[in-house]
């Protein structure tokens, strides 16, 4: 009995340290949370900024190795001193890197907020709140994987008032191995 | 993926070949802490379950069991509150070396186990279900011979596309045994 106890043991050990070297990538990935924060002000009805989340520490350590984009989200918080309610969209595409940037939003973008009514006075976008009205999820996954990529806002309504995005948050959840 | 299964396989097949008696039954529920390993978008949570526990010879039990798992809210990353984390539930099946049933006193086990992890969040709109293993160390308490008050922390491991979801498990529970131990 002594003996069947000792080579149970052993077997255990055994299949533990097997399933633990096999699965090394398993055992040293994680899931990661970066933000990009950016603000502007509408007084036009256009904006472009870089989403860039490729200068996060963790971001440095994990690049070769992000699996999945586990959600991708945005907070805004807005002023809007305009008289009338102001509808708010929102694009992405590819990163297009140095200067000249963007005047308007290309015909290869892909729209992410679609006609987000705005009402006079102080407004937030919580996160949560932005998991269900985000469109082309697909896309910006796939564009937050890379970890840069373009963004566009539109305004349209705004008649000379000010707009102000007083902050605007891109987060991007991700899964990394080492 | 392949060679946890083989591993898995040949583990059950070690087990049916030395099994030579007829396996006994105890029934058990156990809850606890919740704490996600390396998931800045999860807070500690709860888990719940229940398991039933199959002596199939001396020394080594068999433990299929259901489990209910919620993360909590984590901190604010950046100012940014990312809201109610995500859940996750198993069933699967564990082996358990030591820990005797049936005896009196502190008769202190480990285990390893595999089973189907499903991690869903409602918000984001995750939702997978892969094979995924845990490990972890315990002690069963002997109150009478029918019944074992059981602590225990297990480690599992929630593989995804790429990488994994893990969490501590730390748990209390209670096993009845129903007979023949």
């Amino acid at each position: 009995m002594k003996k069947n106890k000792s080579v149970l043991a052993i077997i255990g050990l055994i299949l533990i340290c097997l399933m633990i070297v096999g699965c090394k990538d398993i055992l040293i990935s994680g899931t990661f949370v970066f933000v990009d924060t950016f603000e502007y002000s509408a007084t036009g009805d256009f904006y472009f900024h870089q989403v860039d989340i490729t200068d996060d520490a963790d971001w440095d350590e994990h690049k070769e190795k992000i699996d999945f984009v586990d959600a991708v989200g945005v907070e805004f918080f807005i002023t809007s001193s305009e008289d009338g309610d102001v509808t708010f969209n929102a694009y992405v595409d590819d990163h297009s890197g140095l200067p000249p940037h963007p005047t308007s939003t290309p015909v290869t973008a892909t729209k992410v907020i679609d006609d987000f009514v705005i009402a006079p006075g102080v407004s937030k976008i919580t996160y949560k709140q932005s998991l269900g009205i985000l469109t082309g999820i697909d896309r910006l996954k796939e564009l937050a994987k890379v970890g840069m990529f373009d963004y566009f806002g539109e305004v349209t309504g705004n008649t000379g008032g000010t707009f102000i995005i007083d902050s605007a948050k891109i987060i991007v959840t991700v899964s990394a191995s080492e | 993926m392949r060679r946890l299964l083989v591993i898995l396989g040949l583990m059950l097949l070690c087990i049916s070949l030395a099994n030579a008696q007829t396996p006994k039954i105890g029934i058990g529920a156990f809850g606890g802490m919740n704490m996600p390993i390396l998931q800045e978008d999860q807070g500690n949570g709860t888990v719940f379950g229940i398991k039933a526990k199959l002596k199939i010879i001396p020394i080594i039990l068999l433990e299929p069991n259901l489990t209910f798992g919620k993360w909590g809210e984590p901190d604010p990353i950046e100012g940014v509150v990312l809201g109610s984390g995500s859940k996750i539930s198993s069933y699967g099946i564990d082996a358990i070396l030591g820990g005797s049933p049936g005896m009196a006193g502190f008769k202190p086990y480990f285990l390893v186990g595999a089973g189907i992890y499903t991690v869903k969040n409602d918000d984001t709109g995750y939702d997978k279900s892969k094979l995924g293993y845990s490990a972890g160390l315990g002690i069963s308490i002997g109150v009478g011979p029918k019944m074992d008050i059981d602590i225990s922390g297990k480690a599992i491991f929630a593989p995804q596309d790429g990488g994994a979801k893990k969490a501590i498990f730390i748990t209390g529970g209670l096993t009845y045994y129903l007979a023949g131990f």
